[in-house]
């Protein structure tokens, strides 16, 4: 039920987006020499974002429509294999999205607030993490940890101060451990 | 039943026609009244004796009348089962005093008859006892019915409670409003019926001190671990109309009052609604790190304690009238046994659960105006968000004291500890001198050194049922054991972390981590701990296992105690 809602209001937020400035994004290039592809690389992940047609962990990268706004965006490369995005939402919610080079988001993390729409950011992964929500029998309402061999998903913080993260193993880039998700 | 003998002497016996007719002629009887049972009648006259008893059947304590008559006899002796001189014909009433049967037997002028009963065991009376404990509670705390009655068959109660009741059994019963309440319970049996009462007597809530209990939580919920539970009392505002409320998840790192509506809050308040800038009625998305609560803002006198405060805007999650959830609000299922509480208390740090982001951001992503058509982001004033109760009371309303024993390795079933408003105000919230005080920054956070890597974003919090770091020499459970998230450690770790905050304070925490898969089944208190996320290390979450055997201060933001202004831990 909630699905069906969700979807629509992602096409409605492409249009949204397409029309121009609500997100603003730039790109930071750091430790030029070490990772001189990653202009291009940037350059071709914002090419997949003008035209993505869905958003989540797994996929490309989130558009926050249901935030309504993102204040403010930024990307940053310091290797060669994979960028980071970095958005800070009308919230003051900041979620930092980890892409490899086919444009595909393998790791997400979020800090502040209030919690950002997981089931966007996720994408078909809040399923699990809602499925060990209620699988757990002697735990609950505290932290949330799934650990699974497609992913990896970590929830904690408290009211008003939240933060998480998330990845997919089998995605990570050459070289890329999930201790560099930060 | 009514059965007659008839005793007559077999000489006379051919006679008995014509003794009847002198009987009724009166003209024929003989000799001296008042003879003993050898005087002999005329021949001529043959004595005719009858006894009869009814009934004959009786059990124990009962009467049964004797009757007697007799033809042409003179005197008459009663013996066996009762005896003396007894008229030539009558009725009595005896009362036979045990189990067996009696005898009676009449003599008249020699001639003898007799009547037997029998006497059974009587049905016991029934007996009905009730009594509370305690015998005496404060509005809002519970006390437990036990009642029994022996020989019944059935039981009716009234009074402060109604229905059809079982012979024996037990109920927890949590008046709201002070008074003196009668139980009655009327037992009915074979041996007749019996009634009794009970009175419970209900004290206006008073002072600073509100009993908190780690227990299997409220009905339908099973297998909750270390999950501190309050009552807590709603009114309609202003009025007495109230509803006590048990086991209310008493959380320090959430702020304000959620309730279950299905199934927990009674319609009867009918709290009114806060209405958003547009005039709509306010729905809220409450998060917490692994549920959402939707649902509707309403007020509320809320009472715990001797705390109250008045027209509190508090959230009531699963509200079957209101809107669903607008998407962008993943809200999990907000039932009981979901939630494992029937509703959450929020008594963190902060006064308000969203605080200045919700009063000028309409994307707050906590509250929404709600038509009948759709749910849309607002902004919420300040006075109008969901509100941490405590300090919203008239006094004891700078922070709260967190009080609970220690726990041994092997944890606890139950544990009962106190939670206690106000910081500096009273004698029994004063911040002892063995305390250190650690501020929080604006988020409610201090830095936690553990392993020698400093989690600026560390907290205590009795609302995560572990202590959850990040350790990876540390043994996970695996997922199969149904603790996945949590540390199974072989044995149990003995470990420490340092914890410091902005004003300069310091101090070594030592804890304990035992493996939640050693544990027996039916411990509720017990040192367990959890993997706070690899790729995440900012976080030391401090929950329920640090409050055991300490006593815990909480200072919401901006308020002053002696010892300074909020926010602030102390312990």
């Amino acid at each position: 039920m909630n699905g069906i809602r969700n979807d629509a209001r992602l096409s409605s937020g492409l249009r949204k987006d397409a029309g121009g400035d609500r997100l603003r994004s730039r790109h930071v290039v750091g430790a030029r020499g070490r990772c001189s592809r990653a202009a291009a690389f940037v350059s071709v992940l914002l090419l997949a974002y003008a035209g993505a047609s869905h958003a989540a962990l797994g996929g490309l990268p989130e558009q926050f429509n249901a935030e309504g706004a993102a204040v403010a965006s930024t990307v940053s490369s310091t290797m060669s294999n994979y960028v980071v995005r970095d958005t800070t939402l009308t919230t003051g919610t900041q979620v930092r999205e980890y892409i490899a080079a086919n444009g595909l988001v393998f790791a997400v993390t979020w800090e502040g607030p209030a919690l950002p729409d997981l089931k966007a950011l996720l994408g078909k992964y809040f399923d699990a993490m809602a499925a060990e929500s209620e699988r757990m029998p002697r735990a609950g309402r505290s932290h949330l940890g799934v650990n699974l061999p497609d992913v990896v998903i970590n929830s904690g913080g408290h009211m008003r101060a939240f933060h998480g993260s998330a990845w997919i193993p089998a995605q990570f880039p050459a070289g890329f451990s999930a201790d560099d998700v930060r | 039943m009514n059965a007659r003998f008839f005793a007559l002497a077999p000489r006379a016996f051919l006679q008995a026609a014509a003794a009847a007719a002198c009987l009724l002629l009166a003209s024929c009887g003989g000799g001296s009244g008042g003879g003993g049972g050898t005087s002999a009648a005329p021949a001529s006259n043959p004595v005719i004796v009858s006894v009869g008893a009814s009934p004959t059947a009786l059990t124990v304590g009962q009467p049964t009348t004797l009757t007697w008559s007799s033809s042409n006899a003179t005197a008459c002796q009663a013996s066996g089962a009762w005896g003396g001189t007894v008229a030539v014909s009558g009725t009595q009433i005896v009362t036979p005093s045990a189990v067996g049967t009696f005898t009676y037997t009449l003599t008249c002028n020699g001639i003898a008859g007799s009547t037997s009963v029998v006497v059974a065991a009587a049905p016991a009376i029934p007996t009905v006892s009730l009594s509370f404990a305690p015998a005496s509670v404060q509005a809002g705390q519970a006390s437990t019915l036990s009642w029994s009655a022996t020989d019944a068959t059935s039981c009716t109660a009234s009074g402060a409670w109604a229905g059809n009741r079982a012979t024996s059994g037990s109920l927890a019963v949590t008046p709201a409003i002070a008074g003196t309440y009668t139980y009655s319970l009327s037992c009915t049996g074979a041996g007749g019926s019996a009634s009794g009462s009970v009175v419970l007597g209900v004290t206006d809530l008073t002072g600073n001190v509100a009993p908190v209990v780690i227990d299997s939580g409220p009905a339908g919920v099973g297998g909750v671990i270390n999950v501190p539970f309050v009552s807590v009392t709603l009114c309609t505002p202003g009025t007495s109309t109230c509803q006590t409320i048990d086991h209310v998840l008493l959380d320090t790192g959430s702020y304000g009052l959620r309730i279950i509506a299905t199934g927990v809050l009674n319609p009867a308040l009918a709290l009114p609604a806060v209405t958003g800038p547009g005039g709509n009625p306010v729905g809220e998305c409450a998060q917490f790190v692994s549920f959402v609560l939707w649902g509707s803002v309403h007020l509320a006198d809320v009472k715990i304690a001797g705390g109250t405060a008045a027209s509190l805007p508090v959230q009531l999650a699963a509200d079957a009238a209101f809107s669903g959830a607008p998407s962008g609000c993943n809200a999990t299922p907000a039932t009981v046994a979901a939630l494992g509480a029937n509703g959450v208390l929020g008594v963190g740090l902060f006064d308000r659960d969203c605080g200045a982001p919700c009063a000028t951001q309409a994307n707050n992503g906590n509250y929404y105006e709600c038509t009948s058509i759709s749910c849309t982001g607002t902004v919420m004033p300040l006075a109008s968000q969901v509100a941490n109760p405590v300090a919203a009371f008239a006094t004891d309303n700078n922070g709260i004291a967190l009080t609970m024993p220690a726990v041994p390795q092997g944890g606890a079933s139950t544990l009962t500890g106190t939670l206690i408003f106000g910081i500096d105000t009273q004698a029994n919230n004063r911040i002892g001198p063995s305390a250190t005080v650690y501020a929080a920054d604006s988020n409610g956070n201090f830095t936690t050194t553990y392993n020698g890597t400093s989690l600026t974003s560390s907290f205590l919090d009795s609302g995560s049922n572990g202590l959850f770091f990040s350790d990876s020499t540390i043994a996970q459970c695996s997922t199969s054991s149904g603790f996945s998230g949590f540390y199974c450690p072989v044995a149990a770790l003995s470990l420490s972390a340092v914890n410091s905050s902005a004003n300069g304070a310091s101090g070594t925490v030592s804890f304990t981590i035992v493996s939640p898969q050693a544990l027996d089944s039916s411990i509720r208190a017990a040192a367990i701990g959890g993997n706070v996320g690899r790729g995440f290390r900012t976080t030391f979450d401090w929950g329920m296992p640090f409050f055991f055997g300490r006593t815990v201060f909480a200072a919401f933001n901006g308020a002053s105690t002696a010892h300074g202004a909020g926010p602030y831990w102390a312990y």
